[in-house]
């Protein structure tokens, strides 16, 4: 359903567009937070992986932002079918989104404690880690436009996330067992592949919230898998 | 209580049971006022435009939809009241237990004690408050004294106004407050034990503590009666109603499940008005 006239009440799309704004914003964040995490992991750099981890606390402000403008928004508004949908969905988005930056948090807390010459697996992780933060990407956009059917198309892409964290696992398990000394680097980078499985994971649910928003229908799952499961 | 879920099968999630407006207006269960192709008139300008409804029995019914809808209008036609003023008239038919009550030859009297109608200004005669609930009773019926005393004690007592007014029978209706006014309404309507109750826009003069009550009080009536409730306050809809329809220039554009239509309505026109977006 089209959401494309104005409220009477232009205070009213004020609100939800200023709701939009933020899940914007934390996505951006989040999603650099995940690019940056990763730069630092290959990088080494230590120093930058402490202004990831320090940012988190910005995403999680922008989550208790959004708390606050969606109870005030009910209270005050009363939203009714789309908007209504849009608000419960924008902050239960809000929830997921601070989830994937504490994901990308952990990547980073990683960085110090890798130690060592970089191990071959690790060269899988940056293109996980594009898709991965992609997904998180698209999906907020998807949300900000209303656009269910780039939902789905994000639905789509979490199987390349899941077989990227398949070839990864069994790499890392194939070193680990060649030789103990690549243990410890190769638990983290498991770690980190979890982490970026998981954050494909969550952009998948938040994929299925805007499906939502969007239709006043859920997503099912020819439409998620695109028939392959 | 009886629960709203079991007159109709549960649709499942994925497939959410849609009512297509003109089409098949029919809810599962029992039918209490069939509407079909229903026009009226005041003098040449159409207000209704083939409305085609089924009322659920034993539910409210929220209508809804910008002024000069064809809501009231609606209301108007199922007690008749149009026949009071000259170039109104109505067309199609309106089906109560079986019968066409737009048929000229169904007795108005009837009508009357089947369908109770509340309005927008309380309306207590200028006459004790135990007249005003008794006075249509011994109109209808020919009770002793003391059943009527008791009729008038319960019909109080289910417009929840009993134990306001209990010690006062006998004092002027006229010095109650507003949403005492209307409660004693509800009971002179539902005292004559009507089928179906209609409420015009009945709480939009009262303050809110008056109109929760008056909300609870149809909560509560509807296990007894069919309730029509027009309204333009659409969280009163929400809140009282089982099924709601959206009318919108004399057309019936929607009619559904009151929690679809406020959370998810198929017609982008009931989008529109209850998102606020009607210009």
């Amino acid at each position: 359903m089209q959401q494309a006239r104005e409220h009477t009440l232009k205070a009213f799309d004020e609100d939800l567009d200023r709701l939009r704004a933020l899940i914007s914003e934390m996505g951006g964040l989040a999603e650099h937070a995940i690019q940056e995490a990763m730069r630092c992991l290959i990088q080494r750099d230590v120093e930058g992986a402490e202004l990831v981890v320090d940012g988190d606390a910005r995403i999680d402000d922008l989550e208790i932002e959004t708390e606050r403008r969606v109870v005030q928004l009910i209270a005050l508004r009363a939203p009714m079918a789309g908007d209504l949908r849009d608000s419960i969905a924008a902050l239960k988005i809000s929830a997921v989104v601070e989830r994937i930056g504490d994901y990308a948090k952990n990547i980073a807390k990683r960085v110090p404690q890798l130690g060592g010459a970089q191990i071959e697996p690790m060269s899988l992780l940056p293109e996980m880690a594009r898709i991965a933060a992609g997904m998180v990407h698209d999906v907020l956009d998807a949300f900000v436009n209303r656009d269910a059917e780039a939902a789905v198309r994000v639905c789509q892409r979490d199987q390349a996330v899941d077989d990227f964290y398949d070839s990864i696992f069994r790499a890392l398990l194939t070193f680990m067992m060649e030789n103990p000394n690549n243990i410890s680097q190769s638990a983290h980078l498991l770690f980190v592949a979890k982490n970026l499985e998981r954050v494909g994971d969550h952009a998948t649910n938040i994929a299925e919230m805007v499906y939502y928003a969007a239709t006043g229908r859920y997503m099912g799952d020819t439409q998620k898998y695109g028939g392959t499961r | 209580m009886m629960d709203e879920t079991a007159m109709y099968h549960q649709p499942t999630e994925t497939t959410p049971l849609r009512i297509i407006p003109n089409r098949d207006n029919t809810p599962d269960g029992a039918t209490q006022v069939a509407i079909r192709q229903l026009n009226f008139f005041y003098g040449k300008s159409r207000a209704l435009n083939d409305v085609s409804v089924n009322v659920p029995a034993n539910a409210v019914t929220a209508i809804i939809g910008p002024s000069g809808c064809g809501k009231s209008t609606l209301l108007r036609a199922i007690n008749r009241i149009y026949e009071l003023y000259p170039d109104q008239r109505a067309e199609g038919e309106i089906e109560i237990d079986g019968r066409n009550v737009l048929d000229r030859t169904y007795p108005l009297s009837d009508l009357r004690r089947k369908v109770g109608m509340v309005f927008q200004k309380p309306t207590p005669f200028a006459s004790s408050i135990r007249n005003n609930v008794g006075f249509a009773l011994s109109y209808y019926e020919r009770l002793s004294k003391s059943e009527i005393n008791d009729r008038i004690e319960d019909a109080l007592k289910q417009a929840a106004l009993w134990d306001e007014v209990k010690d006062k029978l006998n004092q002027s209706a006229l010095g109650l407050s507003g949403g005492q006014q209307q409660r004693l309404c509800i009971a002179r309507t539902i005292a004559v034990k009507p089928e179906i109750l209609l409420l015009d826009e009945a709480t939009s003069a009262l303050d809110p503590i008056s109109t929760a009550k008056i909300e609870e009080l149809v909560h509560e009536l509807r296990e007894t009666f069919t309730i029509l409730i027009v309204t333009h306050n659409m969280q009163q809809a929400a809140r009282v109603s089982q099924r709601t329809a959206f009318f919108h220039m004399g057309e019936l554009v929607e009619f559904g499940r009151t929690r679809d239509i406020f959370t998810n309505p198929v017609q982008q026109r009931t989008q529109d008005y209850i998102t606020g977006r009607f210009g």
